[in-house]
C-alpha cells in the first residue's frame, strides 16, 4: 500500500494537537493504518525527510518505536499483526544511517528502535549490523565526529547489555564471541584515540568544556561496553590488552580535569566516566581477581584517595556509590588483607563511612519535598544505590573478615556521636540521626522490615535511652528527621520491645499521626500497623482488640485526620494502618458509623480520578474488612452499609470507572452474601447488568464477576431460574469455558449452578452443558481442565445422583459415560489436590461404583476394578507423590490475561465450602460402602479386586477395611 | 521488601521449582570466549628452534652459536636468503642438490634463530611456493626435512602467516605416510600441528585433506619423539568445536590401545601429550568417551594423578578424568561404584588436587567432584564422609570466586537426592544439617550477592534447600541471621526473569508478611 507522506505528516501533526477531536481522529487513523504492510517503512521515511518539521518527525519517530515494540516480534497470543520480513529487511538496511544523520531528539528514538530490533534479531538475523556499526565508527573517528561516534557507541552499548544479565548458555556465548570478534579491537582503538585527544587538549591547556564533554561521554560509553563484554567471563582480547585498559582507567581516577570540573555539570560528566571505571574494576576484582591482582594496589589507593574528596562533597552521589562498592568488593575478596593494616579500618570509618552516612542537604530536601521517595529509600530497601546504604555495606563487607574490629570501632563512633549530640542537641541533632541510622542499617534484616539482631548496641537499653526520649517529646513537630529516625527504629525492632513498654508508648504514637511532616505521620501510621502484626511464639498475635480498645476512638480519629494533611490525601501508609486497625479492633457501632462515612467520602473523592493504586487497594480492603467484621458482630448494620455504599458503587458502575470495577463487584458479592433473602430489587438491577454479555468483555472483570454471580446463585437461586436467566448464566459459562485462560472461572459458575439449583431447573440445559464440555475436551485438553471436569462431575453426582449423571451424559451420545470414565476419570483421579476436592471426588467415585448400574453391570467389571484402584491411590498416597509437576504450568502463562489488572480483595474473599459436611472420613466411607455392596453378592468382589488392583493398593485396601472393621466378602 | 499483598499478587509466581540444576552433571561450555587456558595456550603453536632428532651434529653446533641479532638485519638476511633459494631451485647445473640444501639450511637457520622469527619477511619475499616445490616427491630426506622445518616455523607465526601454508598442506600430509623417514614425517607433523593450532577453519581444511589417519598411525609405536609430536599435533587437530574429528580418531585401529599403553607406561612428557588428546576426545565425542570408559582409562588417569607432581601433566589428566565422568553416565553408574577401590582412589586423588597450591587444579578437582556428587545417594555419602568435605567447606569461604563457585556446586549436590522428572529434589537432611552447621550458608549467600548469574542461581537454590529443609523451621531463621533476605531482595527488579522469580518467590513464601488477620 502506498502512503501519502503529506497525509501521514498531517496525521502526526494532529496527534500533537491540544484539541481532543482532531487528536483522537488522527490517532485512530494511524492505528488503522498500522495494520497495513509497509506502514513502519512509510513512517521511517517520513522521519528521514529533512523538509518536514522537526516536531512532526519526532512524533513519527516515537510512533515508529512503539509500532516496532508491539509488532516486530509479537507474542503468539498478541492480536497485533507482525511486520513482514521484507519490510523488516528494508528497515534494517535504512535505520543505522538514518539514526546517525538525525537530530538528537529523533536520534534517541531511532536508537531505541534499533535496540528493540536488536533484541530479537541481533546477531543471527542481522549479520550486517555490527560490521556496519564498526565501519561507521571508524569513519566517524577519522573525522572526530563525536556526535556520530557517541550515537554508534550508545547503540552498541544497548545491544550488548544482554550479556550483563542472561545465563551463560552456549547460544549466549556464541553471540558474545561474535560481538567480541568484531568489536573488541575497534573499541580499544576508539578508547585510546579519544584518550590521546583528551590528553593532548588538556596538556596544551586547550579544550573547552564544549569540546571535552562529548569526548568524556564517549569514554564513558566505551567503559559501559567494556562492562557488558567482560561480564560473562574475561575474553581473550581483553586479557591480552589489560594493561592498556587499566592504564587509562587509572588515569581517569587519579587525574583532575579543571576545565570541566570547575562547573557542576562538567564535574558530573567526568564523574560519570569515573563511576563507569569503578564498575569495571569492581567486576574484574570480583570475577577475575587473579588476572587483576597486579593492578589491585594501585586502584585501591586511587579509589581511596578519590573517595576522601568525594565523601566531603555533597553531590557526586553515583561516583561515591560505585567507588565504595569497589572497596566493598575488595573487602570480601581474598585480598581483604589490605584492610588488615593498622589504622585502616578506623580511617575508613572516619573518612569514608561517617561522612557518607551523615545527613546531607539533599536528604533534608527530599524529606521535605518528596516524602514518598524518602520513605522508599529510608524504609523499604530502595536505597541500594544511596551513599548512606552503600557506606554501611562497606562496613558489613569489612566485618566479614574483621568483625570484632568493626564492632568495637563503630560502637565507639556511635557513643561519640551521641555524646556530641548531648552536648548541644539543637546544633548537633544530625549526629544522633547518624547514630540511629548506623544501628538500624548494620543490623541483619528480616522480611517485612524488622531487624533481628545487632551486635553494636544493646537494643533495649538503646531504645530506652535514645529512642524513647524522642518518642515522648512534647512537640511532635520539632526535629522531624530525628522523630522519623526514632519511629523507624521502633518499627524495625518492634519484636524486641516488650509489650508493656509498647502499650505505654502507644498514645505517643497516636500523637505523631498529627505531626505536620508527612514522613513522621506516615512512619507513625506504619509503626502502628506493623505492631498489630507482631506474632508471639506459636503464631498468636501479640496485640489484640483489648490492647487497642482504650485508645481506639482517638486513634481512628487521628488516622482519618492525618489524611487531610497536604500531600497525604492519598497516603497509603495511613490507609493501610486504617485497614489493619479495623481488622483487629472491636467494631462497635460507634466505630463503624464514622468509619463507613469517612471511607465512603474518600471513595467518592478517588472515584473522580483514581491515582494511587496502592492507596485505593487498601481503601477497598478497609471497606471490606469493616463490613465483614461489623456484620459478623451485628448483622442488622447491613442496611446502613448498603445505604452508604450503594451510591458509590453505582457511580463506579455507571461511570465505568475501569480501575475500580473488579473491586466494586467483589464488594457487591460480599454484600449479597451477607444478605438474608429475599434479595432487594436494587441487587436484582445489578444482577441484570451482570448477565449482559457486555459486562464480560473485559478480562480484568471476569474473576470478580464470577464471584458476584456465584453469590447470586447462592443467595437467590429462585431468581436465577426465572425469566430465562439460567440460559444467560449458562451462556456466560459457555463463553468462559471455551478458552483455557478463563475455563476455571467457567467451572466456578457451573459448579454454583449445579450445587445451588434443583435438578428440575437444570435438566433442560444439561445436554448443552455436556456438549460444551465435550467439545472443549476435544479442542484443547489441559490437565487443569480435566481436573476441573472431574470435580464438576463429582459435584453433579453428590448433588443429583449417579443416575442423572450417567443418563444425561449418555443422552448426548450413547456409551460416552464409560468412555469418559476410562479415558479421563480413571487415569486422572490421582491428580486431584486439596482437602475438600479430594474428599468430594473420592466420595463421588465410591458412590459411583457402589450405586451405578452401569458399573455394576457384568460387562463393566474391569472398569469397576480400575476405578477402585484409582480411588485407593487417591486416598492413600500423599499429594506430592501422586502429582508430578504439571508440565503446562497453568497459573502463569494462562492467567496472565487478567492478573495484570485483577486484584483480589482479601477481606471480601469467599470462604470455601465443603459440599459434603456429613462425611468426615472418605476412607471410612469407602470401607462402609464396599462392605455393604459386597454383602449383596458375596464372593464377587474379592476376585475383581484381585484381578484389577495393583498389589500394593490391594494391601492398602485390605488395611483400610480392617481398620474400620468392614471385611469385603 | 515491597509492601504487603498488593505487589505480591502482581508478581509472577515462581516459575519452576528451585533447586534442580545443581543436581545435574555439568559439562563445560562448548564455546570458549576466554583465553584458552594458559597451560594449553603455550602449546597451540610451537616454534622449532632445535632439531627434534638432533642427530645432525652441525645443526646442534650452529644452535649454540645463535645470538639474537637486530630484527631488521635478520629480515634483510631473510629476504636475500629467499632470493638465494629461488636461484637454487631453478639451478640445474652440477652440485644443484648441495646448493639447494645449503640455501634451505640457511633459510631454516634464519627462521630458527630468534624467538621472533622473520616470518613476515620470508613470506613477502615469496618463500612459500619455493618451499612447496622443495617438498616434491622423490626429493632427498635432507631437503624435505629442511623445507618442512622452515614451514613449521612459518606456521608458528601470526594467523595470516599460518594461513599462508595452505598450498603446502597436501604435500606435508603426503609425507606423513609410512614411506617417509621418521625425521621427515615428524617434521611434517610438527608443521601440520602448528597449522591445526591456528583455528577451526584450518583444522577443517586439514581434516578434509585426510591429515588425521596418518597422524593417528604415527601415535601407535611405543616411544620416540615422533609419537610425542604426533600426539601433540592430533590434540590440536581434534580440538573441535566439531566433534567429528575426535570420533574419527578414536575409531582408527589401535588408537585406543596406544592411548592406554602410553598412559600406562610412557614418560611424563609423552603422557602429557597423550593426556591432551584424551581431554579433547572426552570433551567432544560421546563415542570416544564411551569407548574409553569401558577400558581401564580411569584407573590409568588416577594412577598418573597419584604419582605425578608435574603440573603440566596433572592438568590434562585431571580434566580428562572430569570429562569422562561428566560425559558418560556409565562412569558413575557402573565404574565408580561406591565401595570399589577405584572410587576411593578417585576421591583420594581429587583431594590431593584440592589441597594443591595451584588454582587450576583446585578448580578442576572441585568440578570433577561436583559431577560425582551429582550421582547416587551413596556417592554423596562417600564424598560427604571423605577428607574432601572439610576442604571444600574451607575453600567456600576463602578461595577466589571461580573456585568458590565450583565448590558450591559440590556442596549443593551433596544435599539433594537424585530426582526423577522435574520435581523438586529431595533433601538429604543429614548432609544439609551438618554442612549448614559447619558454616556453609554464608558462602552461598555470598554467591547470591555476586554479579555472576549462575553463581547467584546456585546460591538461591541452596537457600531454598535451607529454607525448606532445615528441621524445626530453623531455615528461615538461619537465612535471616546471615542477612540472606537482604541478599534476595537485590533481585526484586533484576533483569534476569528467572532469578527475579526465584528470589521473589522465596521471600514471599518464607518471609511473606501476613496479609490478612486470622483471629
Amino acid at each position: 500500500m502506498e502512503y501519502n507522506p503529506e497525509f501521514l505528516s498531517q496525521c502526526f501533526l494532529h496527534t500533537l494537537s491540544p484539541q481532543p477531536e482532531p487528536r483522537r481522529a488522527a490517532e485512530s487513523k494511524l492505528t488503522e493504518l498500522a495494520d497495513h504492510p509497509n506502514y513502519a517503512l512509510a513512517v521511517l521515511r517520513l522521519v528521514a525527510e529533512p523538509s518536514i518539521n522537526e516536531q512532526i518527525r519526532h512524533a513519527a519517530a516515537v510512533n515508529f518505536k512503539n509500532h516496532l515494540r508491539s509488532r516486530w516480534a509479537p507474542s503468539p497470543d498478541s492480536s497485533f499483526t507482525p511486520i513482514l520480513d521484507a519490510e523488516k529487511d528494508q528497515i534494517k538496511i535504512l535505520i543505522v544511517t538514518l539514526m546517525l544523520s538525525s537530530t538528537p531528539l529523533v536520534q534517541s528514538q531511532l536508537s531505541e528502535s534499533l535496540s528493540l530490533i536488536g533484541k530479537h534479531d541481533f546477531p543471527k538475523s542481522w549479520p550486517t549490523l555490527l560490521p556496519e556499526l564498526v565501519s561507521n565508527l571508524r569513519a566517524a573517528s577519522q573525522s572526530n565526529d563525536y556526535a556520530s561516534i557517541n550515537g554508534i557507541l550508545g547503540t552498541a552499548n544497548s545491544i550488548f547489555k544482554k550479556f550483563r544479565y542472561q545465563y551463560k548458555t552456549n547460544d549466549l556465548l556464541l553471540d558474545l564471541k561474535y560481538c567480541l570478534d568484531n568489536f573488541s579491537a575497534p573499541l580499544l582503538e576508539m578508547f585510546l584515540r579519544t584518550t590521546a585527544l583528551i590528553d593532548s587538549m588538556v596538556s596544551s591547556g586547550g579544550g573547552s568544556p564544549v569540546t571535552l564533554k562529548p569526548l568524556f561521554e564517549s569514554q564513558r560509553l566505551c567503559c559501559r561496553i567494556f562492562f557488558s563484554l567482560n561480564f560473562q567471563e574475561l575474553p581473550e582480547f581483553f586479557e591480552d590488552h589489560m594493561k592498556e585498559w587499566m592504564a587509562e582507567f587509572k588515569k581517569y581516577l587519579t587525574t583532575g580535569y579543571p576545565v570541566l570540573e570547575s562547573s557542576a555539570e562538567g564535574l558530573g560528566v567526568v564523574d560519570e566516566l569515573r563511576a563507569a571505571v569503578c564498575e569495571n574494576i569492581s567486576l574484574y576484582m570480583e570475577k577475575n581477581e587473579e588476572e587483576f591482582k597486579d593492578y589491585l594496589n594501585d586502584f585501591a589507593q586511587a579509589v581511596w584517595t578519590l573517595l576522601g574528596n568525594v565523601s566531603q562533597s555533597s553531590s557526586r552521589d553515583s561516583l561515591a556509590v560505585t567507588a565504595i562498592k569497589f572497596l566493598t568488593t575488595v573487602s570480601t575478596s581474598v585480598h581483604h588483607t589490605l584492610f588488615a593494616v593498622d589504622g585502616v579500618i578506623p580511617q575508613i570509618c572516619q573518612s569514608i563511612v561517617i561522612p557518607n552516612v551523615r545527613l546531607r542537604d539533599e536528604d533534608e530536601e527530599l524529606f521535605e519535598m518528596n516524602y514518598i521517595e524518602f520513605i522508599r529509600r529510608d524504609m523499604e530497601g530502595s536505597d541500594i544505590d544511596t551513599r548512606r546504604r552503600i557506606a554501611c555495606e562497606l562496613l558489613k563487607g569489612i566485618a566479614t573478615n574483621y568483625k570484632q574490629q568493626v564492632i568495637s570501632i563503630v560502637s565507639v563512633q556511635i557513643q561519640n556521636l551521641l555524646t556530641s549530640y548531648a552536648a548541644n542537641p539543637a546544633a548537633q541533632w544530625k549526629d544522633k540521626d547518624c547514630a540511629i541510622y548506623l544501628v538500624v542499617s548494620l543490623s541483619a534484616k528480616k522480611a517485612g522490615g524488622t531487624s533481628v539482631s545487632t551486635d553494636l548496641v544493646d537494643v533495649q537499653s538503646f531504645f530506652a535511652s535514645v529512642i524513647v526520649p524522642e518518642l515522648q517529646s512534647q512537640d511532635v513537630n520539632a526535629f522531624p528527621m530525628l522523630k522519623a529516625g526514632a519511629l523507624k527504629f521502633f518499627t524495625m525492632f518492634r519484636n524486641q520491645i516488650p509489650k508493656t513498654l509498647v502499650l505505654q508508648l502507644f498514645p505517643y504514637l497516636i500523637q505523631f499521626l498529627g505531626a505536620e511532616s508527612n514522613v513522621v505521620h506516615s512512619y507513625a501510621a506504619s509503626c502502628i500497623e506493623k505492631l498489630l502484626l507482631v506474632k508471639d511464639e506459636g503464631g498468636r498475635s501479640r496485640y489484640t482488640s483489648a490492647d487497642v480498645a482504650p485508645n481506639l476512638l482517638v486513634l481512628m480519629n487521628n488516622l482519618f485526620t492525618a489524611l487531610r494533611f497536604p500531600e497525604s490525601e492519598e497516603n497509603q501508609y495511613i490507609m493501610k494502618s486504617i485497614m489493619r486497625v479495623l481488622g483487629v479492633a472491636e467494631i462497635t457501632p460507634e466505630i463503624a458509623g464514622p468509619c463507613i462515612a469517612g471511607l465512603t467520602s474518600i471513595l467518592a473523592e478517588v472515584c473522580k480520578n483514581p491515582k494511587n493504586p496502592i492507596f485505593n487497594h487498601y481503601l477497598f480492603e478497609s471497606v471490606a474488612v469493616l463490613v465483614r467484621r461489623a456484620c459478623e458482630r451485628d448483622i442488622s448494620l447491613i442496611p446502613s452499609f448498603e445505604a452508604s455504599l450503594f451510591p458509590r458503587l453505582q457511580e463506579i458502575l455507571g461511570n465505568d470507572v475501569t480501575e475500580f470495577l473488579p473491586y466494586a463487584f467483589q464488594l457487591l458479592a460480599q454484600l449479597v452474601e451477607l444478605n438474608r433473602p429475599p434479595i432487594s430489587d436494587t441487587y436484582m438491577e445489578i444482577f441484570k447488568l451482570l448477565l449482559s454479555p457486555d459486562s464480560w468483555n473485559r478480562n480484568s472483570n471476569v474473576p470478580a464477576l464470577v464471584r458476584l454471580l456465584q453469590a447470586f446463585l447462592e443467595k437467590a437461586p429462585e431468581k436465577v431460574t426465572q425469566e430465562g436467566r439460567l440460559a444467560q448464566v449458562l451462556g456466560i459459562f459457555n463463553r468462559l469455558v471455551s478458552a483455557p485462560s478463563t475455563d476455571e472461572q467457567g467451572f466456578y459458575v457451573l459448579n454454583s449452578v449445579i450445587e445451588k439449583l434443583e435438578y428440575g431447573a437444570i435438566a433442560p440445559y444439561v445436554g448443552h452443558i455436556w456438549n460444551a464440555l465435550f467439545s472443549r475436551l476435544q479442542s484443547k485438553r489441559t490437565v487443569k481442565f480435566i481436573k476441573s471436569l472431574l470435580v464438576f462431575m463429582s459435584l453433579f453426582l453428590v448433588k443429583h445422583g449417579s443416575a442423572n449423571l450417567v443418563d444425561s451424559m449418555n443422552a448426548v451420545q450413547a456409551g460416552i459415560f464409560l468412555a469418559i470414565l476410562e479415558q479421563f476419570l480413571i487415569p486422572n483421579l490421582k491428580l486431584i489436590t486439596g482437602r475438600i476436592e479430594v474428599k468430594l471426588v473420592s466420595v463421588a467415585s465410591i458412590r459411583l461404583i457402589c450405586e451405578s448400574p452401569s458399573l455394576l453391570d457384568a460387562g463393566a467389571v474391569r472398569h469397576w476394578g480400575k476405578m477402585l484402584d484409582s480411588i485407593v491411590t487417591l486416598l492413600s498416597r500423599p499429594e506430592e507423590d501422586r502429582v508430578g509437576d504439571e508440565p503446562e504450568m497453568p497459573d502463569i502463562a494462562e492467567n496472565a490475561g487478567y492478573t495484570a489488572a485483577f486484584v483480589n480483595l482479601y477481606n471480601a474473599g469467599k470462604k470455601e465450602e465443603d459440599p459434603l459436611k456429613d462425611i468426615k472420613d472418605p476412607k471410612e466411607f469407602l470401607a462402609a460402602s464396599l462392605v455393604k455392596l459386597s454383602a449383596l453378592s458375596p464372593g464377587k468382589f474379592p476376585q475383581i479386586i484381585n484381578e484389577n488392583l495393583d498389589p500394593a493398593n490391594q494391601a492398602i485396601l485390605l488395611q483400610i477395611c480392617s481398620t474400620y472393621n468392614c471385611p469385603i466378602v | 521488601m515491597a509492601e504487603g499483598g498488593l505487589t505480591s499478587h502482581r508478581r509472577d509466581p515462581i516459575k519452576s521449582s528451585v533447586g534442580n540444576v545443581a543436581a545435574h552433571r555439568r559439562r563445560q561450555n562448548a564455546v570458549e570466549v576466554g583465553k584458552e587456558r594458559r597451560e594449553s595456550l603455550v602449546r597451540a603453536k610451537r616454534l622449532c628452534r632445535v632439531s627434534s632428532s638432533c642427530d645432525d651434529s652441525d645443526v646442534c653446533i650452529e644452535n649454540d652459536m645463535i645470538i639474537d641479532e637486530e630484527q631488521s638485519i635478520l629480515e634483510a638476511q631473510t629476504s636475500s636468503a629467499v632470493e638465494e633459494l629461488k636461484s637454487a631451485v631453478s639451478f640445474q647445473g652440477k652440485g644443484a642438490m648441495q646448493k639447494l640444501v645449503g640455501a634451505l639450511r640457511e633459510m631454516r637457520r634464519l627462521l630458527s634463530k630468534s624467538e621472533f622469527p622473520p616470518v613476515e619477511a620470508a613470506i613477502k619475499a615469496g618463500a612459500i611456493p619455493l618451499l612447496v616445490q622443495c617438498l616434491s616427491f622423490g626429493s632427498p630426506d635432507e631437503q624435505l626435512l629442511e623445507a618442512a622445518w622452515c614451514l613449521t616455523n612459518i606456521a608458528a607465526g601470526k594467523p595470516e602467516e599460518t594461513k599462508a601454508l595452505l598450498p603446502a598442506l597436501p604435500l606435508l600430509i603426503a609425507h606423513l605416510g609410512e614411506k617417509s623417514s621418521s625425521p621427515v614425517a615428524e617434521q611434517c607433523a610438527w608443521a601440520l600441528g602448528n597449522v591445526a593450532g591456528e583455528g577451526e577453519e584450518l583444522r577443517s581444511v586439514l581434516l578434509c585433506q585426510g591429515a588425521l589417519p596418518p597422524l593417528a598411525r604415527m601415535m601407535l609405536p611405543n616411544k620416540g619423539s615422533t609419537v610425542r609430536t604426533a600426539a601433540w599435533a592430533l590434540s590440536n587437530l581434534i580440538k573441535g568445536p566439531d566433534h567429528k574429528a575426535a570420533t574419527e580418531l578414536i575409531r582408527v585401529d589401535g588408537v585406543v590401545d596406544a592411548i592406554l599403553r602410553h598412559l600406562r607406561k610412557a614418560d611424563e612428557e609423552l603422557a602429557t601429550e597423550v593426556a591432551w588428546v584424551v581431554v579433547y576426545l572426552s570433551a567432544l565425542s560421546n563415542v570416544a568417551t564411551s569407548m574409553l570408559v569401558k577400558s581401564d582409562v580411569i584407573q590409568l588417569l588416577v594412577q598418573r594423578l597419584a604419582s605425578s607432581n608435574s603440573l603440566q601433566l596433572l592438568i590434562p589428566v585431571l580434566r580428562s578424568l572430569g570429562n569422562v565422568i561428566a560425559g558418560d553416565s556409565h562412569t558413575i553408574v557402573a565404574v565408580l561404584l561406591p565401595g570399589c577401590e577405584i572410587t576411593d582412589n578417585v576421591i583420594e586423588v581429587l583431594v590431593k588436587c584440592l589441597k594443591s597450591e595451584h588454582r587450576v587444579l583446585k578448580k578442576e578437582a572441585a568440578w570433577v567432584l561436583s559431577n560425582i556428587a551429582a550421582g547416587s545417594v551413596e556417592h554423596k555419602q562417600l564424598i560427604y564422609s571423605s577428607e574432601a568435605a572439610p576442604l571444600l567447606l574451607r575453600l567456600l569461604s576463602t578461595a577466589p570466586f571461580d573456585i568458590r563457585k565450583e565448590v558450591a556446586y559440590v556442596l549443593g549436590n551433596l544435599c539433594v537426592a537424585p530426582t526423577e522428572g522435574d520435581g523438586k529434589p529431595n533433601l538429604i537432611s543429614e548432609h544439609l544439617v551438618s554442612l549448614v552447621g559447619r558454616g556453609c550458608l554464608p558462602g552461598f549467600i555470598d554467591l547470591v550477592r555476586s554479579a555472576d548469574t549462575e553463581a547467584a542461581r546456585l546460591g538461591l537454590q541452596f537457600m531454598e534447600l535451607v529454607l525448606r529443609g532445615m528441621p524445626n523451621g530453623e531455615g528461615p531463621k538461619l537465612v535471616e541471621r546471615e542477612d540472606g533476605i537482604e541478599a534476595m531482595e537485590r533481585f526484586q527488579f533484576h533483569e534476569n526473569e528467572d532469578l527475579r522469580n526465584m528470589a521473589n518467590g522465596l521471600v514471599d513464601r518464607y518471609f511473606g508478611e501476613d496479609y490478612g488477620l486470622d483471629e
